[in-house]
């Protein structure tokens, strides 16, 4: 008798550990719906880059060619926008990343006026740093950044081949890196995220991987490899960008050549492959920023075809008749 | 004198004294000076690169560097040019034989490998930002006047082609020579090479003659000519032309390391196969040759002013 219990016990918390497990490791997603064209419009995108998303599920994307910030709640709704194209401080000169803090802040990469600055949720400047140069709080085009947990702001340095980190108030702590540490030439990373733990991630496109190093700069893996295509199989990448790294601590990455966005678990494991669609169609998306919210939505631009896509999690068993993109499928 | 006449001369003998300075500005000597026009970053070195650097550290002339166009339709393909046959210089784990990138991204990065060239022989770089014909938006080359490029709208200024036509564009040059005034100026081969070259060439042509018709003391216009082993006129008929008898010759024979360092900074160019070539050079020099580069005087203003 004890011995039947503990057999249909035992089959019971299996069973429910294997579902558990199916839907942590096999979540699908449904796309939801897809915003913007292109234009100069609110709600419309030039060339978007990065997006993020603050606490309370509100996107901001960097609307690059407009010279522009706009922010929108998570069902895509316009909520306001600023920025124009120049050198003062509110102007921008071709943006291409972006953060919020723990207080809703939000800080952009000013590329091409070699700077950051900072804006208040409502888009009033707050603070600034940068200039062109090589010394501390100097850049050479500052691409991707990310924030950790404690508010440290990470700026990806391009030209200059390493990273910055800066307080909130945006005074510099410190910097590492080299060409040599990211074991790259030429094709400097753009886009960065910090994991749970609070170690940096780099999408590496010109090796087609992805870096993890910690936050002072000691290697600890990388994982990925080139496949596009029909040998783009799960776990591989064409010129991986976006990054990002959800609240659950799975780790979310563009796979931009492959036109899909890949999912894997916080040590590299692959999870799950999302196919990206056009809104009545096949058409390809060349994903490069990526966010995911709280609910564990998922936001990516499309740097081509000037548009935000939304995909909705769900259980392996569960799904809508838009779900598709099965892993291992291609789209040809 | 009396007083009212003395207060009339002492005017009259400034405006004198201020056409004589003014006369003595227009009929003066260049400066030291070596200006080197390039249509893209890395032309300057492949072109002029060692006699850039003969002048500029040998001589202690000062260098400017102009590189005209600020993009290029290029930026590293990640795969070997038609007919040159190198492999790539950047490492790459499986990538498709070609990895263009975006024109915005070119630029930075054209205009750090620029400094970072100009560096090398301590020359100041100018940059003019006329917009390239063609650009990269992700694998896809675009064409100037489509839909596709007007949307893009890369930063910078009108293409080559036609700002070597029009006097505001053409003036800019001009007010370069005002402000350096070079003794020694180079351009690419007009009429010969390919389109962007000859364009760019064929405007700053203009501007030197601009700038001697307003009595800018500029000196010498020299254009490329053949260069040896061939390796800087790649098309058969840019050849014929510049093989146009040189009648300049210098000798950089102590000078061809640097000019192979410089060339080295244009990593995004697929510069292998010019380096391949200057080590080349450099053997030959070794093994006790000379070297040289040659080029084809176009205008001498410096015999008007004899």
């Amino acid at each position: 008798m004890m011995r039947r219990q503990f057999i249909l016990i035992f089959m019971v918390f299996a069973s429910v550990s294997l579902l558990i497990h199916a839907a942590v490791t096999n979540t699908k997603y449904s796309f939801i719906k897809q915003w913007g064209k292109f234009g100069d419009k609110s709600g419309q995108f030039k060339f978007p880059t990065m997006i993020a998303v603050d606490g309370l599920s509100n996107l901001y994307v960097v609307d690059q060619h407009n010279h522009r910030i706009q922010k929108f709640d998570s069902d895509g709704r316009y909520i306001l926008s600023w920025g124009v194209f120049g050198k003062e401080p509110g102007q921008f000169n071709y943006p291409f990343g972006i953060a919020v803090d723990s207080d809703g802040d939000v800080y952009v990469s000013d590329m091409d006026n070699n700077r950051i600055q900072k804006f208040s949720s409502e888009g009033e400047f707050i603070n600034m740093t940068g200039e062109y140069g090589t010394g501390n709080s100097q850049f050479k085009y500052p691409y991707g950044i990310a924030i950790d947990k404690n508010d440290v702001l990470y700026v990806i340095d391009s030209f200059n081949y390493r990273i910055q980190k800066f307080d909130q108030n945006l005074n510099f702590l410190d910097a590492w890196g080299s060409e040599e540490k990211f074991d790259i030439k030429l094709y400097m990373i753009h886009e960065i995220a910090i994991d749970k733990d609070g170690n940096v991630l780099l999408s590496d496109r010109q090796n087609h991987r992805i870096s993890r190093f910690t936050n002072d700069g000691r290697l600890i893996k990388r994982w990925g490899s080139y496949g596009e295509g029909l040998g783009g199989n799960n776990g591989k990448f064409s010129e991986p960008h976006g990054i990002t790294v959800g609240h659950d601590g799975l780790v979310f990455v563009c796979d931009r050549y492959n036109f899909r966005f890949q999912k894997f678990s916080s040590n590299g494991a692959f999870r799950t492959i999302i196919y990206t669609r056009g809104k009545k169609d096949d058409t390809k998306h060349y994903v490069l920023g990526i966010a995911v919210d709280k609910k564990g939505n998922v936001y990516v631009t499309d740097h081509y075809q000037h548009c935000v896509q939304k995909y909705r999690p769900h259980p392996p068993w569960g799904g809508s008749a838009t779900e598709f993109g099965a892993p291992g499928r291609t789209l040809k | 004198m009396k007083p009212h006449i003395k207060l009339l001369a002492a005017p009259v003998i400034l405006l004198i004294s201020l056409s004589f300075l003014s006369t003595a500005g227009e009929i003066g000597q260049p400066r030291k000076c070596i200006m080197i026009f390039g249509a893209h970053a890395d032309d300057i070195e492949i072109m002029a690169g060692g006699t850039a650097a003969k002048y500029i550290i040998g001589e202690g002339y000062e260098g400017i560097y102009v590189m005209m166009s600020n993009n290029s339709c290029c930026g590293f393909t990640g795969r070997s040019l038609p007919g040159l046959g190198n492999p790539p210089v950047v490492k790459e784990t499986g990538s498709p034989q070609f990895y263009p990138i975006d024109a915005l991204e070119s630029i930075q990065m054209r205009t750090e490998e620029a400094k970072n060239a100009a560096a090398a022989v301590g020359a100041k770089m100018v940059f003019l930002n006329l917009r390239e014909e063609t650009i990269f938006i992700g694998r896809k080359r675009v064409w100037f006047g489509t839909e596709e490029f007007i949307k893009y709208n890369p930063p910078g200024q009108q293409i080559a082609s036609i700002a070597s036509s029009i006097g505001e564009y053409i003036n800019a040059v001009v007010d370069l020579f005002k402000t350096y005034q070079p003794e020694i100026t180079i351009i690419h081969t007009l009429g010969g090479e390919k389109q962007s070259h000859a364009n760019c060439g064929y405007m700053v042509y203009r501007a030197f003659k601009s700038a001697i018709a307003q009595k800018v003391p500029v000196g010498k216009l020299w254009m490329r000519a053949e260069a040896r082993r061939g390796f800087w006129l790649f098309d058969p008929p840019a050849q014929e032309y510049g093989r146009g008898r040189h009648d300049v010759r210098i000798d950089i024979t102590d000078y061809v390391k640097i000019k192979r360092e410089a060339t080295s900074m244009h990593v995004s160019q697929n510069v292998n196969q010019y380096i391949e070539q200057l080590d080349k050079l450099i053997e030959d020099v070794e093994s006790g040759q000379k070297c040289y580069e040659e080029f084809i005087t176009v205008l001498d203003n410096t015999k008007k002013s004899k």
